[in-house]
């Protein structure tokens, strides 16, 4: 094999290493979390938390939230792409749909959209953009006599 | 058998109609008084429906039915490997537009370079310094007159130490550019831990913290 047959050949393998650099991958990590206002059992601590969470996460929901106990119910973290939609099931039935739009000045653009129902429906639409590594979160729903609380957060890899 | 001069060469000309007009004419009319040339244009036309009744037995002998499944097995069979078609079109177009091998492989290297760049260009912005908190509330205030979004919060050390990682420090802040919802729907900023709340209720009063 010659060197102009080598070329178109080297040529179309660069071009696609070019394409697969401008497709960025995303992380998307989902925590659910179960928010009571039962007694706090462990003596000694005004808030309960019932899970392995995060230090970060602690901190944030003390901050954010009143309640006085808090259990992980579920924490999930996903790859995936800007343009391909990432669905994550939540207690109660409930599906929550990420799909990455895109990413500039270090911040990740998202869609977000909650269903619930037998039939899912989409009961809440929100396009918002995070700072990279950023987190926003999610309230309000009912589950087992307390409060879902949903903190999703994004990374695209520099 | 006597034949004149016509019939020697002509009179096949004319038999298959290659001859021009005027000296086709001219033949016909020496047809009429030419007995040679006129049998041997019999002949010739005689052997033609020979031929033919010949050829028409033997077709009618033959078994048509299956005739294009067999030309599509043929054509199936001699269809040469992916490697050879794309070698074939490759020549193809290299005889079509002819580019040496260089301009090829300078193409190669300005795609890699712009891809290597690319893949760079994120982590020297975040090397770059942090902008001073005055120019980063410049910053939110031009970001908020172009999107709506929750109330600004000046920035506050997060708890996950960037500058120790060597980032540049981030306001956690979502910007929401729309929102909807068959709920009623609270949105705010915490400032504790500089993130956005969005809280989503039917009885806003009893769950909302």
């Amino acid at each position: 094999m010659n060197l102009s047959r080598i070329a178109p050949i080297g040529f179309t393998f660069a071009l696609l290493w070019a394409f697969q650099a401008l497709a960025q991958e995303v992380e998307l990590r989902i925590e659910t979390v179960l928010a009571t206002n039962s007694p706090v059992i462990a003596p000694g601590l005004t808030k309960g938390f019932e899970g392995k969470f995060n230090s970060d996460l602690q901190k944030q929901l003390t901050s954010a939230f009143p309640y006085e106990s808090y259990q992980l119910l579920e924490r999930v973290s996903r790859k995936g792409q800007l343009g391909k939609r990432e669905d994550f099931s939540l207690p109660g039935g409930r599906l929550l749909q990420i799909a990455p739009r895109e990413y500039t000045n270090h911040r990740i653009a998202l869609q977000i959209m909650l269903m619930e129902g037998s039939a899912p429906s989409p009961f809440m639409n929100a396009a918002l953009s995070l700072p990279n590594n950023g987190t926003v979160f999610y309230g309000g729903r009912r589950y087992q006599g307390g409060i879902l609380i949903i903190r999703i957060g994004a990374t695209v890899k520099e | 058998m006597e034949m004149c001069q016509h019939a020697e060469r002509l009179i096949p000309l004319l038999h298959d109609g290659e001859l021009p007009s005027p000296l086709r004419r001219e033949m016909h009319s020496h047809l009429v008084t030419c007995f040679p040339c006129t049998r041997a244009l019999s002949l010739l036309e005689r052997g033609q429906e020979l031929l033919s009744q010949v050829i028409d037995e033997e077709i009618e002998g033959i078994d048509f039915s299956n005739f294009w499944q067999g030309v599509e097995d043929k054509l199936r069979e001699s269809r040469p490997s992916w490697a050879l078609r794309f070698r074939l079109w490759v020549e193809r177009w290299h005889l079509t537009q002819p580019l040496y091998a260089p301009a090829w492989a300078v193409a190669a290297v300005l795609l890699l370079t712009f891809g290597v760049l690319l893949q760079q260009k994120s982590a020297i912005d975040i090397a770059k310094s942090p902008p001073s908190p005055s120019e980063r509330i410049a910053d939110q205030s031009l970001q908020d007159s172009l999107s709506p979004q929750p109330p600004f919060v000046p920035d506050q050390p997060s708890d996950r130490n960037d500058l120790e990682d060597g980032f540049a420090f981030v306001s956690n802040q979502a910007q929401i550019e729309s929102l909807s919802s068959s709920d009623t729907v609270a949105v705010w900023n915490d400032p504790g831990n500089n993130s956005t709340v969005i809280w989503i209720g039917s009885d806003m009063s009893e769950e909302m913290p």
